[in-house]
């Protein structure tokens, strides 16, 4: 029978069907001749693929360290064999088999398959002079053997067989038409492109990913239009899309239906979206990159539904049980779904929203992985406690930055607000409801009881709601705290003290009785001063120069609040001579542990000889943290209550000294050409450039009273 | 400056044999006086190049002597005052990082020059009594193993002390009175590594490696007191590949694969978390390659990296990402900043009381000696403003109350 490119017919599969045959009825006519007898058998190619995949997937992961690809290069072998020696002209044939044409569905499945091979004959005989089936079973071997050059770290080589593989699927189209694509290789086109993706983002070149990723679009979009989404029917395999597995371009796989296809190339396309969220956070279009994340997200809870109905306290199970997969299928890189990664990408992704002020949106997230965790944690067979302990209260700390996110917020709001006329603004978001929902199966996640236990997402508008607010965040840094101890985490425990004294300055804020307030911040400094004083300065030095800071602007803090007190009192009278002096004395030595601890972190900067001076340039990080200290350091000598005018002399001095400081450095960087100090102390060196005309003034006014 | 940048310096090596047979074109050129390197696009050579300027750049022609005496010297110099120094090696396979770091027959590398800088500096210094002490381990697939012990299977824990800082448990320090205790200890050590042979390079480290000396000076004071410092050198070998892209969910890589890149772009996590400093928590774990260099990258010390490129066509691409790689390391600041609350009322504060007296000057308020009374506190001016909320707007245990105080 001479071969004829024509629609797929009843009659042409009616032949299929009434040849009972002992051998495999032709449909189509060799064209050409045989190379070697073995090589187009069919059944002969695909013992020969398995084996090399099961080489390249399966026994490479006992090759040992010091031969990290050994299988790997023998499983590269054997696949250039195959390329080397194929058959160019193999014939398109269809097993005879009564069992697997039983179905409408697998007849409709039989005509595509047949119908699209036929329509590529003609351009793969004129362009690559080889039959369809060679030329993509081809195909199907050159994609394998990219996969292990860039695998085996020769990344050039399987970049160059990829980019020239999906530009021949291309010329296989008749027009440019995107619709054109041909569901034979839907499948293994995709899969080259995630390649590809991944090579290129590997090298940093995401223009480059841009393009693919759009390439990408186009042909899950194409594949969409194509299909139904009600697609278990046998109208639907008789008129949608049925992307065959790659492994299909040699035989068609009978243990396939249509919705495994399917669900084998949606969660191709998962990996797509995967990438595309990675590209475009390392582009920095955070939103888009956000986006990707949630759909990755959404759609492997989608795909892994069943386990996540039946979850158990071992993480890592759902892993061995996709490892684990038949290789009967061609084996496909997914996004690996682990519950406990699940929950840990929906809390890193909260706070995205946390940082977009989007709080509804935030607390989904932070609810969804937590009805996971709580899943996991209630479960009797608990493996690998210690990890799901620590990841439990890593994932859970999220909760604290909400928190204090949203008081932060809560008083920004409240404060512009206080500009304006109309403050119905400030309930603008009141109750907006998230901006997805994660579909969780409802025994697990109940949305109500989840949400409704949860910090809110509204902003506080006065002390009770800000309360709320702070207690429940405190309570979970506090139950996370003894998680993460000090021995052993020494950097996560002082985040979490650090948290934990934020929420206090925001709550401070709410509080308007100016004795409470201060007990507030001495709670912060029973917090802060502990750790600050346990842990080394050589090794955590960052870590010590923030709570040094911390702590000196608590002291400082505290000073202008006691201050307050005493003149609040001092106008009502309420004060005795030896209560006022226990009130100066008491002010006197707030101050004075304000300015030992800036001094103790402007000590932290000194350098050589003997580490005993400020350095003449600071890093750039630490310009403004240095001057800004300094700054303190003189504003609190200025606030020392001194009786005698020698002592009052003394403390305008350091004032004075350390306003100039200020100016001198940032004078003295501008002329060296650099701006940066000035540009980020330009406020705090006008006021100091004006006190250090007036200062002088007053020592000498001083000076004739001693 | 007060040296706590990271220092980035290129050097690519010369044609290897397999590049002059195939007659590869030499696409790097380097610069060392304007301390650039260009790379050509092998496919439109006449695009201008592209430009990257280091803290040093190293071509064909150097020698390791010369990058040693530029970089190294000054590094190890500060170890034996008491300071930390960590060097990182970094390049694609084959691409002579170890040519660089370990040196061969004709060229010492960095690591035995540094070596003899320490010996020599301890043996001229008789004031002080010093004891260096060694330890050397590996990271393969998040697995801590001491290259040194007696069992090198076994997975060490990490532990950060309040005090001693980040340590491994259990890891084997060795004294080593000579240079030819540190170079003993490193083959030793070299020879338990998980290095991969593979098509592209002989042996390829497949896992960061981490060769520590430690050097501790003991001093006298006029008054017989003694004093202790330490300084720390860490030579950081990075595993040759940087395959995988970040975050937690890795595709299914191979699992070793998959690890190796952890470590390395959890490395670039850590760089880029610290530009972007806004306030949360990503509560993906740092790899352990990032946990045990915290102090290098948090705290004082001296940074190095020296970046290995080849100069052949065929490796553009794989070059190009070295290069890029090694800018973000030099320009991005690798320490957090310090966290200031951005209030500014200590600022009003100050320029309330220039007000006064600046109105003082002009004759408008009476003069006083600066007393406490002068300083008008901010939150003194309380605003009190009453909030209008719309009746039906909000459930009634919702419902603000309308008054609030607030600074």
């Amino acid at each position: 029978m001479k071969y004829e490119p024509s629609r797929p017919s009843k009659h042409s599969f009616s032949e299929v069907l009434n040849d009972q045959g002992g051998i495999s009825s032709l449909i189509f006519h060799l064209i050409g001749k045989n190379t070697t007898p073995d090589m187009n058998d069919l059944n002969l190619i695909k013992e020969k693929y398995n084996e090399y995949i099961n080489l390249y997937y399966i026994e490479s992961r006992k090759d040992p360290e010091e031969e990290p690809y050994k299988t790997k290069y023998q499983a590269r072998t054997l696949i250039e064999n195959l390329i080397n020696n194929s058959d160019k002209q193999i014939s398109f044939k269809i097993e005879n088999d009564s069992e697997f044409i039983c179905s409408d569905e697998q007849k409709h499945l039989l005509e595509k398959y047949e119908y699209f091979y036929s329509k590529i004959e003609p351009i793969c005989q004129s362009k690559f002079s080889k039959s369809s089936k060679s030329f993509l079973i081809e195909k199907l071997f050159e994609f394998n053997l990219a996969k292990n050059f860039i695998e085996t770290e020769e990344v050039e080589f399987g970049e160059r067989l990829l980019s020239k593989l999906v530009k021949e699927l291309d010329d296989l189209k008749n027009d440019k038409n995107i619709e054109e694509y041909n569901p034979l290789f839907y499948n293994l086109k995709l899969s080259s492109f995630n390649e590809l993706v991944f090579v290129w983002s590997s090298r940093s070149n995401y223009k480059k990913c841009l393009n693919l990723v759009q390439t990408i679009e186009e042909i899950y979009e194409c594949y969409k239009i194509n299909s139904s989404k009600n697609y278990l029917n046998s109208e639907e395999c008789k008129f949608g899309t049925i992307p065959f597995d790659p492994s299909e371009l040699i035989l068609l796989n009978k243990n396939l239906n249509l919705k495994k296809r399917r669900d084998n190339f949606e969660a191709l396309y998962t990996h797509s979206l995967f990438f595309f969220a990675q590209i475009y956070g390392k582009l920095d279009e955070k939103e888009k990159s956000a986006n990707y994340c949630q759909l990755t997200l959404q759609r492997q809870i989608d795909e892994h539904n069943e386990i996540i109905d039946n979850l158990n306290g071992n993480p890592d199970e759902y892993e061995e049980i996709l490892k684990s997969k038949s290789l009967n299928e061609q084996p496909q890189e997914r996004v690996l779904f682990n519950p406990l990664d699940w929950a840990t990408h929906a809390a890193a992704l909260s706070q995205y929203y946390v940082c977009e002020g989007d709080f509804a949106t935030a607390r989904h997230c932070l609810c969804c992985a937590e009805a996971i965790l709580d899943k996991l944690n209630s479960s009797e067979e608990k493996r690998n406690e210690e990890r799901l302990k620590e990841q439990t209260a890593s994932i859970r700390r999220c909760w604290g930055k909400y928190g204090i996110e949203l008081l932060k917020i809560s008083k920004t709001r409240l404060i512009l607000s206080t500009d304006q006329p109309d403050q119905r603004a400030l309930l603008a978001d009141y109750d907006r409801p998230s901006k997805f929902h994660f579909n969780l199966p409802t025994q697990l996640y109940n949305l109500e009881k989840c949400e409704k236990n949860a910090i809110t997402s509204n902003i506080a508008l006065d002390f009770e709601q800000a309360k709320q607010i702070f207690l429940k965040a405190q309570k979970i840094l506090n139950e996370i705290k003894e998680v993460f101890i000090l021995d052993g985490y020494v950097s996560d425990h002082c985040e979490i003290i650090r948290d934990l004294s934020d929420l206090y300055s925001y709550l401070i804020f709410y509080e308007s009785d100016l004795e409470r307030k201060c007990k507030m911040q001495k709670r912060r400094l029973d917090l802060l001063q502990p750790v600050c004083d346990d842990i080394s300065s050589q090794f955590y030095l960052t870590i010590k120069r923030q709570l040094l800071f911390d702590i000196g602007t608590i002291y400082s803090e505290l000073v202008d609040l006691k201050t307050d007190i005493f003149r609040e009192k001092r106008e009502k009278n309420e004060l005795s001579k030896e209560k006022s002096a226990q009130s100066i004395i008491k002010i006197n030595q707030l101050a004075k542990s304000s300015i030992d601890h800036f001094n103790q972190f402007l000590d932290t900067m000194k350098v050589q000889p003997e580490r005993k001076v400020l350095p003449e340039q600071f890093d750039d990080h630490n310009i403004r943290p240095a001057l800004l200290a300094k700054f303190y350091l003189g504003r609190l000598y200025s606030k020392i209550i001194a009786v005698e005018p020698s002592k009052r002399l003394e403390n305008i001095k350091e004032t004075l000294d350390n306003y100039t400081y200020i100016c001198d450095y940032c004078d003295k960087e501008m002329r060296a050409g650099r701006h940066l100090a000035m540009d980020q102390m330009i406020n705090e060196y006008n006021a100091c450039k004006e006190m250090i005309v007036f200062l002088p003034a007053q020592m000498e006014k001083l000076r004739t009273l001693i | 400056m007060s040296g706590e940048a990271v220092k980035v310096v290129v050097r690519c090596r010369p044609m290897n044999q397999r590049e002059k047979d195939l007659k590869s074109d030499n696409i790097v050129k380097i610069d060392s006086q304007k301390n650039t390197a260009q790379l050509i696009c092998p496919d439109e050579p006449d695009q201008p190049p592209k430009s990257f300027t280091f803290d040093g750049a190293y071509g064909m022609d150097s020698n390791t002597e010369t990058v040693y005496s530029d970089v190294g010297f000054p590094l190890v110099e500060s170890v034996c005052e008491g300071y930390n120094g960590t060097v990182f090696a970094y390049g694609q396979t084959g691409c002579g990082k170890s040519f660089t770091m370990q040196g061969n027959a004709a060229q010492k590398g960095m690591i035995p020059r540094a070596f003899e800088h320490i010996f020599e500096a301890v043996s001229t210094d008789t004031s002080k009594k010093y004891l260096i002490r060694a330890s050397y381990l590996e990271i393969y697939n998040e697995n801590v193993r001491d290259l040194l012990g007696k069992d090198n299977k076994t997975n060490l824990d990490l532990h950060e002390h309040p005090e001693k800082g980040v340590y491994v448990n259990s890891l084997s320090w060795h004294e080593c009175k000579q240079v030819a205790d540190c170079d003993k200890l490193m083959d030793k050590g070299n020879k338990n590594r998980s290095v991969g042979a593979t098509l592209m390079n002989a042996d390829s480290s497949r896992s960061h490696s981490i060769f520590t000396i430690n050097v501790e000076m003991c001093e006298q004071d006029n008054e017989g007191e003694e004093h202790y410092r330490a300084g720390k050198l860490n030579l950081v070998d990075l595993a040759g590949s940087e395959r995988q892209s970040k975050t937690g969910a890795t595709g299914d890589r191979l699992k070793e694969a998959t690890k190796i890149n952890l470590s390395l772009s959890a490395l670039g996590n850590v760089i880029s978390a610290l530009v972007d400093g806004k306030s949360k928590h990503v509560p993906y774990r740092d790899s352990k390659l990032t946990r045990l260099l915290q102090d290098s990258l948090g705290g004082n010390t001296k940074t190095l990296m020296i970046a290995a490129l080849s100069p052949a066509a065929d490796n553009y691409e794989e070059t190009l990402s070295t290069l890029r790689y090694a800018n973000r390391a030099k320009n991005i600041k690798n320490k957090p900043k310090i966290n200031e609350d951005p209030k500014d009322a200590m600022l009003r504060e100050l320029q309330e009381e220039i007000k006064i007296l600046k109105l003082q000057l002009a004759g408008q308020a009476p003069i006083q000696a600066i007393s406490i009374a002068k300083q008008k506190p901010i939150y003194l001016s309380l605003h009190l403003i009453k909030l209008r909320l719309p009746k039906n707007g909000l459930k009634k245990e919702q419902r603000p109350k309308t008054t609030i105080y607030f600074r």
